[in-house]
């Protein structure tokens, strides 16, 4: 299987890459892609990257009970992640309680290096902690970060790629790390070390990336080193220095732009577990640039001697620019890739959190032995954090600015098919049913065609997959 | 006729022979057993499978109280169609006591029956396959 290579740098980068995990649990086709995601982030403690980590977990030790052959049908968590760094990290090395001037030695220079540096830096740079981060400084990021190509877990990930993979690579470009970042990286990947034998195919191999232009500011603090104000001109100067660098030498086969004028301030936290920011319907379509990327064809991401020869520049538009998105006011493609997925998730989701446990006397609970099963580690630990984390991560969504609520999160047994907003769901004569029992009565159908001989995690899946795929048809026609 | 009335007489009368007034010859004399058995096996199997196929499927029927309740339902039916169609058939000739305990019998067998056609039904039924176990 090849592998998809995704960068997530900087915190953007790791809520992006949460959001690509949520869509692959919903089943969402990545054309079979194995995804490697590698966050890059010097902020060790830092929220997002540490839940999006848990999250990544989570959906490994789901995946790794379940099997995907012809044969069955669940296509929750169908496609795989892998790690090849520890807890998909790209360490980077000696920055651990450091100041940037030691960093750099600045003590060591002569006097005339010393006025050099305090040209591109000033005395708040050269003072700068960097065990959270470049806290919105690019000009740290561009120095500490050209350490890549050094790093074992980069020469890890190099010498593991093969002709058929491909990288994506994310980045914000309003910040430190992500803006400085991206085009290091790339530099690194298409100029990768001839000592290594994979060379040929980093410097050919189909590099595309998103670069996330300001879609959220943070709040006035006094003496805070990041500033919502210079997010515009770090903006132009990065896109500046982009078109020289990224996409001017085409080493890029495909370049995806996202931003908003819609915005939210969030707590201004220069780094660790306080920055733990709320996820944004801008990370979904960050994501969907991945799927896009994926199912680009390889005639369209030809490379010669590093340099793509027909570059690909996407962006992404929304039907309707309401304040809160639902479904039918995106676009046609965008709703076609996620409606029915995300449904039949929130559908389980919301079964497994609010209901099962008030159905044990369900036939299809007694005949599986479900009881037992929930006490397991598969459902008691790892779904059932994985779910806690898919619904927090749609309720950070539907109250963000701009907000992406496509379901109503209270529904309940009285009005549970109601949550798809902006769709009247659809109630046959006579139906067998209402709400969670319309569910149980699925549920049990269901059970009566599963196979007897698979695990019981797989019957658990493939029975929940088929449901709420009938439900979501039945209700919805989606 | 004859056969299933035998048939049916043997299930009356084993369990219970009225021979005052000669209630339970001239039960079989009538042919009553015939009815009263039909009604009694039909109403079993036809509530039943609509319990089992429909009814369950609906709220919180597939429950065991629920099956129990239903299972009373047809027992009562039957119980007055015992009653009725006893009085009927050799009326002024037998006391009250005697058509109680003949309704009673016939109770006992619906409810035999509807626990042969609950257990052959569940297995098939979408809610009610745990039900009453």
């Amino acid at each position: 299987m090849a592998k998809l290579y995704v960068f997530g740098i900087g915190g953007t980068g790791s809520r992006v890459i949460k959001s690509l995990a949520m869509l692959l649990a919903t089943g969402i086709d990545i054309a079979d892609y194995e995804i490697v995601p590698i966050i890059i982030d010097p902020d060790e403690a830092n929220g997002d990257v540490t839940r999006t980590i848990d999250i990544l977990k989570n959906y490994q030790h789901i995946r790794n009970s379940l099997s995907f052959t012809n044969a069955d049908d669940n296509k929750f968590f169908k496609t795989k992640i892998s790690d090849i760094t520890q807890n998909f990290r790209l360490v980077l090395s000696d920055i651990k309680n450091e100041r940037f001037k030691d960093y750099i030695e600045y003590g060591s220079l002569d006097e005339s290096n010393k006025a050099l540096i305090s040209l591109l830096f000033s005395e708040d740079n050269l003072n700068a902690d960097m065990e959270v981060g470049f806290k919105g400084n690019p000009n740290i990021g561009s120095v500490v970060l050209n350490q890549f190509k050094q790093s074992q877990d980069f020469k890890d990930f190099a010498s593991s790629f093969t002709q058929d993979d491909r990288i994506f690579i994310i980045s914000s470009i309003f910040g430190g790390t992500g803006a400085a970042g991206f085009p290091l990286l790339l530099k690194n990947i298409r100029n990768a070390d001839h000592g290594l034998s994979t060379w040929k195919y980093l410097q050919d191999a189909p590099v595309g990336a998103i670069t996330m232009l300001p879609y959220f500011g943070v709040s006035p603090l006094d003496g805070g080193s990041i500033d919502k104000s210079t997010f515009i001109s770090k903006t132009k100067a990065a896109l500046s220095y982009y078109e020289e660098n990224v996409s001017g030498n085409n080493s890029l086969n495909a370049l995806y732009y996202l931003g908003d004028n819609v915005t939210k301030d969030y707590p201004n936290h220069e780094g660790a577990s306080s920055q733990k920011n709320d996820a944004h319907f801008l990370e979904i379509a960050a994501a969907l640039s991945i799927v896009d990327f994926a199912k680009t064809p390889d005639t369209a991401l030809a490379n010669e001697m590093g340099k793509a020869q027909n570059p690909i520049y996407k962006e992404f538009g929304i039907k309707d620019g309401v304040p809160s998105l639902i479904f039918e006011n995106l676009g046609f493609a965008t709703q076609l890739i996620l409606k029915k997925n995300l449904t039949q998730y929130q559908l389980f989701s919301m079964y497994l959190n609010s209901k099962i446990k008030e159905d044990l006397d369900q036939s299809w609970i007694k005949n599986l032995g479900i009881q037992t099963f929930m006490t397991q580690p598969f459902f008691s630990s790892h779904l059932k954090t994985f779910n806690q984390y898919f619904t927090e991560w749609l309720n950070e969504m539907a109250h963000n600015q701009r907000s992406f609520a496509p379901f109503n999160l209270t529904a309940n047994d009285s009005n549970l098919f109601e949550m798809v907003k902006g769709v009247k769901p659809h109630v046959g004569f006579l139906e067998k049913g209402t709400n969670f029992q319309r569910f149980n009565y699925h549920l049990s159908k269901e059970e009566k065609n599963l196979k007897n001989n698979d695990a019981l995690e797989q019957r658990f899946m493939n029975l929940f997959h088929n449901t709420t795929e009938n439900l979501v048809s039945e209700k919805y026609r989606f | 006729m004859s056969a299933m009335n035998d048939f049916f007489a043997m299930l009356y009368e084993n369990v219970c022979y009225i021979d005052t007034f000669q209630f339970s010859q001239n039960m079989y004399d009538s042919g009553a057993y015939v009815s009263i058995g039909l009604v009694m096996l039909l109403s079993s199997l036809f509530l039943e499978l609509f319990y089992y196929f429909f009814l369950s499927s609906y709220g919180s029927f597939y429950k065991k109280i629920y099956w129990f309740l239903w299972m009373a339902f047809i027992m009562i039916i039957n119980f007055f169609v015992a009653y009725s169609f006893s009085l009927s058939a050799i009326d002024p000739e037998a006391t009250f006591l005697e058509y109680f305990t003949f309704s009673m019998v016939n109770v006992l067998w619906t409810m035999i029956f509807c626990f042969v056609f609950s257990i052959a039904f569940k297995f098939k039924s979408i809610k009610a396959s745990r039900t009453p176990f």
